[in-house]
């Protein structure tokens, strides 16, 4: 599966053409630029695979059958995409169902480089298990601007966009989550993440 | 407006971020030059913004096997939306749709319009204030002698059709009942 960064936006207007005309290899095109990220996102706010799994797929297939309402010059497509699946992340995390389950958290894959030793990848699994927790804590709206910001790189008008606020209000989420997470990850003893990944 | 401690620790992470527009950049950069307390917790927030750097992007990695599975998923999702957009099966669907219409409309009328010729046709009504045509004999009888002018017409009429029976003397009597 390819990546977005190897995508041009040139690449992906021509993806998005091919798929306006019904050509299978527009939609397959757009779906392995931005599936990888969708997920990511996803995952980033529910913390649960199948979930993200099933809101990755309904975010697909409503951008494709609406792929017509996507204009170019109010959004990037990514920006469009994320909308639409933060959108329905949020419909799933308002059915009140616990955000993240524990034995969910052991069981999940640990994607460490095979040359790493047991011991580092133990260690990079309790980073992530312990990230995992202190975002489970969080309010979802600071959940899903720490995850625009940190995993997706965006700027503050992006995650403005994306969230549909205004850009201050995008700024003081992120500035908001940040410090929370510095709170609830730090008692730990200070630089434990840091001493984990440095394993 | 003095620019404090608390102000430039409230525009930390946008300066982290580069977010902060060139003006505000610069005053930031000049108190963290200055106060020893700001730039300890500006070393903090950069240390701990390099950890999430590293760290959220890596959760929710996922494999070909589960992209392929949204894949599939996708593509099921897909397909009927395509199917109904053919033309020869839409063309088709509303032809059969406008059979039906129009049976539905047409054979109740039909059924009921044959109803209505097999029921026989209702009595024509009578008027009921037309004068009694009487047979001739009846009215040269009642007309002929002024003995029976006291007599109506109809009750002459009446005794003509139905005689009485004819009953002995001894016989019991009978009451008569009123002709109308």
């Amino acid at each position: 599966v390819s990546d977005i960064e190897t995508h041009t936006p040139d690449d992906i207007a021509t993806h998005i053409a091919l798929g306006l005309r019904g050509d299978q290899s527009g939609y397959q095109a757009l779906y392995e630029a931005f599936a990888p990220g969708l997920y990511r996102l996803c995952y980033g706010i529910l913390l649960n695979r199948d979930d993200a799994e099933d809101v990755a797929q309904d975010a697909f297939v409503y951008a494709f059958k609406n792929l017509r309402r996507y204009d170019a010059a109010k959004a990037s497509f990514k920006t469009w995409l994320y909308t639409i699946a933060i959108s329905r992340c949020r419909n799933l995390y308002r059915r009140s169902r616990p955000l993240v389950e524990l034995s969910n958290l052991w069981h999940n894959p640990v994607l460490a480089p095979r040359d790493e030793s047991p011991e580092a990848a133990y260690a990079q699994r309790s980073a992530q298990e312990a990230l995992e927790r202190a975002l489970a804590r969080l309010k979802p709206s600071l959940r899903e601007a720490i995850v625009l910001r940190y995993a997706h790189n965006l700027t503050y008008r992006e995650i403005a966009e994306v969230m549909d606020c205004p850009s201050k209000t995008a700024e003081s989420r992120v500035r908001l989550a940040h410090d929370t997470l510095r709170g609830l990850l730090e008692p730990h003893g200070a630089g434990l993440l840091e001493e984990l990944l440095s394993y | 407006m003095r620019y404090s401690c608390s102000h430039c620790q409230a525009e930390l992470t946008a300066y982290l971020h580069g977010e902060l527009p060139p003006r505000r950049r610069k005053r930031a950069a000049q108190h963290l030059n200055g106060c020893a307390a700001c730039y300890a917790v500006y070393r903090q927030m950069r240390d701990f913004d390099g950890d999430l750097r590293a760290d959220l992007p890596r959760l929710g990695q996922v494999d070909a096997r589960q992209l392929n599975r949204v894949w599939q998923g996708i593509q099921a999702d897909l397909r009927p939306a395509r199917a109904v957009a053919t033309y020869p099966q839409m063309r088709l669907r509303y032809a059969v749709a406008l059979v039906a219409l129009v049976i539905a409309l047409v054979l109740p009328y039909s059924l009921s319009r044959q109803r209505v010729l097999a029921l026989p046709l209702p009595p024509t009504p009578q008027n009921v204030n037309d004068p009694i045509t009487l047979p001739p004999d009846v009215v040269a009888m009642a007309t002929a002698s002024p003995m029976n002018l006291d007599m109506t017409v109809r009750t002459r009429y009446s005794a003509s059709l139905q005689p009485p029976p004819f009953l002995p003397n001894d016989a019991p009597q009978v009451p008569v009942t009123e002709t109308p």
